[in-house]
């Protein structure tokens, strides 16, 4: 069930007006029963939510009543809830990489590839890891009603694709067993049209011109350089559209959730990029895997291999492919780089008279990050990377171009002149909107404006959904994470 | 709670009312009309042009005319068939199921299908050259029959918002039902009843021609994509995929007249001087034995001599007036169809319209 469809629209209706019309101790069943029949919409999924939700469940009272004792229970507990991701995720692709070499990987591996994984796993995954972290690091007590951790594991709206709200800041709240917040509500209504928007007016719009990447053979050398353009934009308005209706829907049953994005593309450092995009899973990487391989307190070379390695593994978390690893890597080299030239960098600013604030080193700063962030995103958009290679070898080859040159790359990326048009109004929309809120936020920002404000921006939403969005849209890049 | 309902409901009315006038229009102009219902206005004669929008139930469409027409002159083939018109031919009854194939298999499939009275005495079979290209041969898929799609309302609407700058509502909602379609009523373009096509407005507003100077073909030429693709020699399996359809044909006592329709001169030009398309010159000499086997006939008109490039709606659609160009020559050299021919009307047809795509076909050309 997409987020985009009717049918989701339907059931967040249903849902929101049972659990509100529920009394207080019966709204934990209303929400089980949701998370149940959301589940049940993608096939093999819940038999394995259920299983390693009760195991999770288990696992965390074992651990708070182990707490004081050194043992190397947590880790092992910790360790086997993380199993799960890496026999569906990461088996098949060893199998495939190792069977021809070794006979047992060629007779496993086509049986791990037809194997049907469940849907959302690697986010589910992540948040029953946090939950036994926690409770070891005396953050969080093991919840001991298996349906209110069921409801924190399995919360629909963060089930298919995050954001990956960690249960020491849902379970409190599940606790409460939220009641209706009007002022939360309209703010909720708001995201959720807004992530519609884009969704289906901008990241939807853009499939074909991004598909170019996949089918590159014929492509113009500056179709392709426009395609992998597109592909920032869209991999953004995919990803941060999905995170609105997901925080919108959890904020219609009353639930605070966090940013998941906050306007990514104005980031000055790639650095600052990673303090705005997918904030859950790069907030997770540095709290439970950076800092405790030792951060940047253990001398510069370890900071770097630790930057190295959270990177590689959130490259390794998206897929398990060279170009997932190539892609976390080169972002790795980014902030490597970046903390070796910052002093140079400095200097140089100085030598030549450059204000750190000025207009002009913000806008190139936003520009090359943008630069960098874009080209690592074609190792993303295009997991086998000799193909990424050959994009990049006739992206660098550009011919003298003249109109029909460019009319012709138009066409290759199905824009005309009139959608394509559209199309920037569109993303300068979302520009204009993220320098806005790149201090505080969607959520707050939304919340600051003024109530007529609000009935424009959701008007507007929705009238360009009608009219120019791509019908109930396909599905969400990150679904398949 | 209630404020914040009632506030929400209120917020909907006028997207509400919006949306419902277009589904008014969606439904008044007979896009979401049943297969079985269309074929009864056509065939009856309450509809004139069918042109969906929002969708391909062309091959379902031909299908079942073609069994409740049973018609003597049968024309069979992709596209490239449908300009064929009723208006060519004297008093037999005529159908064009031309735009019911895309590849050569399905129009033996199309003729199987058919019930055995409706199969017709004389067939003109238009077989495009790329269907001897081995990219474009293959079987029909085992699970395909002549169903209509299942129609998706919500789907067709959402379509309809999307092409709303492109659309004259009130064209719509007040359309009388002689237009099938979102297409017939907007663009006026469609299969008449006859089953041969109509460009509609593509005919007079030349800004609406997708292929200005055939800018997009030479594209696929040079790519070699798109039907476009390059070969030097005939694809075997798909001559034994003729043979099997003009065996079902002498074997039902069906005349087959096979045509290999025209590209704009200056497409064939193009890839003549190419090189790359051997397989398109062969194509004449392998096939003819084939036919003449079974005493058919087979004209090869991929250059028509006297034919003009604007006279082309793409690099390879003909206009009506390249197609009755071709009818005027098929009256003096088929033995088959020139009986049936309207020669002194074709001619008539063919006088200057002051446009090179049109004939002088009032009743057609809305």
């Amino acid at each position: 069930m997409s987020f985009t469809t009717f049918a989701f629209m339907g059931f967040v209706i249903i849902i929101f007006a049972l659990y509100h019309i529920m009394p207080t101790r019966l709204k934990p069943y209303v929400l089980c029963g949701a998370n149940i029949y959301f589940c049940l919409s993608f096939s093999g999924t819940l038999p394995y939510l259920m299983i390693c939700t009760v195991l999770v469940w288990g696992a965390g009272l074992l651990l708070e009543r182990s707490r004081n004792k050194a043992s190397l229970l947590p880790l092992m507990l910790i360790l086997l809830c993380l199993m799960p991701l890496v026999f569906y995720k990461y088996l098949p692709f060893l199998a495939s990489l190792t069977a021809p070499f070794i006979p047992v990987a060629l007779t496993l591996s086509p049986l791990l590839e037809k194997l049907l994984v469940p849907m959302g796993i690697s986010y589910f995954t992540l948040k029953n890891a946090s939950y036994l972290i926690d409770i070891k690091r005396l953050k969080l007590h093991a919840e001991p009603n298996l349906i209110r951790y069921w409801n924190c594991a399995a919360f629909f709206p963060q089930l298919t694709a995050g954001p990956i709200q960690r249960p020491c800041e849902l379970l409190p709240q599940l606790n409460k067993a939220c009641s209706f917040n009007a002022e939360l509500a309209y703010i909720s209504c708001g995201r959720i049209a807004y992530g519609i928007f884009l969704k289906l007016c901008i990241a939807d719009n853009l499939s074909k011109a991004t598909s170019l990447l996949q089918d590159f053979k014929n492509a113009h050398e500056l179709a392709l350089i426009f395609a992998l353009l597109f592909y920032s934009v869209q991999i953004y308005c995919d990803f941060a559209g999905y995170s609105e209706i997901s925080i919108g829907v959890a904020g219609l049953l009353g639930y605070e959730v966090g940013e998941n994005f906050i306007s990514p593309y104005t980031a000055l450092t790639v650095q600052d990029f990673w303090r705005r995009w997918h904030i859950s899973l790069s907030s997770f990487l540095k709290d439970y895997v950076y800092i405790p391989l030792g951060g940047n307190r253990k001398g510069k070379m370890r900071k770097y291999l630790n930057l190295l390695c959270i990177f590689a593994l959130s490259g390794l978390w998206h897929g398990a492919g060279a170009g997932y690893i190539v892609w976390g890597l080169l972002h790795g080299v980014y902030m490597c780089v970046g903390s070796l030239t910052l002093c140079l960098r400095k200097r140089i600013k100085a030598a030549i008279h450059l204000a750190e604030d000025s207009r002009f080193q913000r806008v190139f700063a936003t520009l090359f990050t943008f630069v960098l962030v874009t080209f690592a995103w074609l190792f993303f958009a295009v997991p086998n990377i000799s193909s990424a290679f050959q994009i990049l070898n006739k992206m660098v080859n550009i011919p003298i171009f003249n109109w029909f040159y460019v009319q012709e790359c138009l066409t290759m990326l199905g824009f005309t002149v009139p959608s394509l048009v559209r199309m920037l109004v569109f993303i300068l929309i979302v520009f204009g909107i993220d320098i806005s809120s790149r201090k505080i936020g969607f959520g707050k920002w939304y919340a600051d404006l003024p109530h007529k404000w609000h009935i424009v921006l959701l008007y507007a939403c929705v009238l360009c959904v009608l009219f120019f969005g791509a019908g109930s849209g396909g599905d969400f890049i990150y679904f398949k994470f | 709670m209630k404020k914040f309902i009632k506030n929400v409901l209120l917020f909907f009315v006028p997207i509400i009312l919006l949306l419902s006038l277009y589904a008014v229009g969606l439904i008044n102009s007979g896009e979401l009309l049943s297969m079985e219902d269309i074929a009864d206005k056509m065939v009856s004669g309450d509809a004139e042009l069918l042109g969906f929008s929002y969708r391909n139930d062309s091959f379902v469409h031909k299908h079942l005319v073609a069994s409740r027409k049973s018609a003597d002159l049968l024309v069979l083939g992709t596209s490239r068939a449908m300009q064929f018109h009723d208006e060519f031919f004297t008093d037999l009854s005529f159908y064009n199921a031309g735009g019911s194939a895309a590849y050569l298999s399905e129009n033996l499939f199309f003729l199987q299908n058919l019930p055995q009275q409706s199969l017709p005495s004389i067939l003109i079979l238009v077989t495009d050259q790329n269907f001897y290209n081995e990219v474009w041969s293959g079987d029909v898929n085992p699970d395909y029959s002549y169903t209509p799609t299942a129609i998706d309302a919500a789907n067709k609407l959402s379509r309809l918002l999307g092409d709303f700058y492109k659309v004259r509502l009130d064209k719509l909602i007040f359309a009388n039902g002689d237009k099938i379609g979102v297409a017939a009523n907007i663009r006026g373009s469609g299969f008449n009843r006859d089953g041969s096509y109509n460009y509609g407005e593509m005919l007079t507003n030349p800004k609406l021609l997708n292929d200005k100077n055939f800018a997009e073909t030479f594209t696929k030429i040079k790519n070699s994509t798109a039907r476009f693709e390059q070969a030097e020699e005939i694809y075997t399996p798909s001559l034994d995929e003729t043979e099997k359809l003009l065996s079902f044909c002498n074997e039902n006592n069906i005349q087959v007249v096979g045509i290999l329709p025209p590209y704009a001169p200056s497409v064939i030009n193009e890839m003549r001087s190419s090189g790359q398309y051997g397989y398109i010159d062969k194509l004449y000499s392998t096939l003819l034995p084939m036919y003449t086997k079974y005493g058919f006939e087979l004209y090869d008109y991929s250059f028509l001599e006297n034919s003009k490039d604007e006279q082309f709606i793409d690099g390879y659609h003909g206009s009506d007036r390249v197609y009755a160009q071709i009818t005027l020559e098929l009256a003096d050299k088929s033995q088959s169809l020139a009986p049936f021919i309207k020669k002194p009307d074709i001619s008539q047809l063919l006088q200057d319209t002051g446009n090179p795509l049109t004939i002088n076909f009032p009743v057609k050309q809305s």
